[in-house]
């Protein structure tokens, strides 16, 4: 009877130890290395503001957490007989970047905005620009920290849209 | 053991037996495929001018003879490509009828700012209107269709116009002091 005993667990642990072979033996491994993110910001002209380049102002094929930001630039023209208050926000083409890609924008020393990408469908802070006057603006995309992991393989192309408001002249 | 456990003891072997075999003898092979992240985005028709809500013109102690010049950018940004006509609100008042007005499509090189025609060059062909300010269309029905630069057929994402209104006075008696109503130019886009 103890020989029948071991008998029985021993093949209960032999057929556990199969099982879990079985199971670890069958199961995926992640390939080593990260997807990139890409993201690609886009502008065009308005009928108040000329605007150079046309097109992809930003164009970033492998954001990763652990890498640069990339970098882009424009420049917007007023081409009306007013000062413009100018800003820009984002249109998203899936949104899938939203919380993922922190967008960095500048005017010479001012910051018009710092935020996620999802933010900036409300809007940055405007800046003035003169009649015939031009300003460059320039862009920096890296991704949000602790976002890298959920961005991987996403991307995303934004339409930055500008909107401009006359200033009133003062006397 | 019990003869009574040793019934229920076979009843519970045949049973698991018994779900092993239909399991068996009813699957089936099974497929599905499916297509993920759907969404639908409608497009845009969207079209502005760089006057920033400022008058083309405010004219006033004009004499015959005299033609002023000018410009305003029409720029379409819509998604969709789009038909563009230009028409005003009726202009009225006396003056109307002997006011020349002459509308011009081109391009406009360097840094312009409106309404400067600085730099204007004209496309090839005829004016888009040569006439009385009066007889100017009131409708988009009957607008004045244009395209940008003289093959185009539609209006795309970033094309933008250059159009110099050329005003003036008819060398007319009956001119003298007349006066047109405020009037506006719209150029309205329709998705084709």
């Amino acid at each position: 009877m103890p020989t029948l005993t071991i008998t029985k667990v021993a093949g209960l642990m032999l057929g556990a130890a199969a099982c879990a072979a079985l199971l670890l033996g069958t199961h995926i491994t992640r390939p080593p290395g990260a997807l990139d993110a890409a993201l690609t910001l886009t502008s065009s002209p308005t009928g108040e503001l000329a605007v150079e380049p046309t097109g992809a102002v930003l164009a970033a094929r492998d954001l990763q957490a652990d890498r640069p930001p990339a970098r882009g630039g424009l420049t917007v023209r007023n081409q009306t007989g007013a000062p413009l208050d100018v800003s820009l926000r984002a249109r998203p083409a899936s949104g899938d970047l939203d919380d993922d890609v922190r967008l960095r924008i500048t005017a010479g020393a001012a910051t018009l905005y710092d935020g996620t990408l999802a933010a900036l469908r409300a809007g940055s802070r405007s800046f003035l620009v003169q009649p015939g006057a031009s300003r460059r603006l320039k862009l920096l995309a890296s991704l949000s920290p602790g976002r890298g992991e959920n961005a991987q393989g996403r991307s995303d192309e934004v339409a930055l849209e500008l909107t401009s408001t006359p200033r009133p002249l003062t006397p | 053991m019990h003869k009574s456990r040793k019934v229920l003891l076979s009843l519970l072997v045949v049973g698991a037996i018994g779900s092993v075999v239909a399991l068996g003898a009813f699957s089936a092979f099974s497929s599905t495929t499916s297509n993920p992240g759907n969404t639908f985005t409608a497009g845009t028709v969207t079209i502005g001018d760089n006057d920033a809500n400022a008058a083309l013109y405010t004219l006033t102690n004009q004499k015959p003879g005299v033609t002023t010049d000018r410009c305003i950018r029409v720029t379409y940004t819509g998604s969709l490509d789009a038909d563009v006509k230009l028409y005003s609100s009726a202009i009225a008042g006396v003056g109307a009828n002997y006011v020349n007005l002459t509308v011009t499509p081109g391009t406009q090189g360097g840094a312009p700012v409106f309404p400067s025609c600085t730099g204007f060059t004209a496309d090839a062909g005829p004016a888009l209107y040569n006439g009385v300010a009066s007889g100017f269309p009131t409708t988009y029905g009957t607008g004045i269709a244009d395209n940008p630069g003289t093959v185009a057929t539609k209006w795309a994402t970033g094309d933008s116009v250059v159009y110099r209104f050329s005003t003036s006075v008819q060398d007319n008696n009956l001119a003298q002091g007349a006066t047109t109503g405020t009037h506006s130019f719209t150029w309205e886009a329709q998705n084709q």
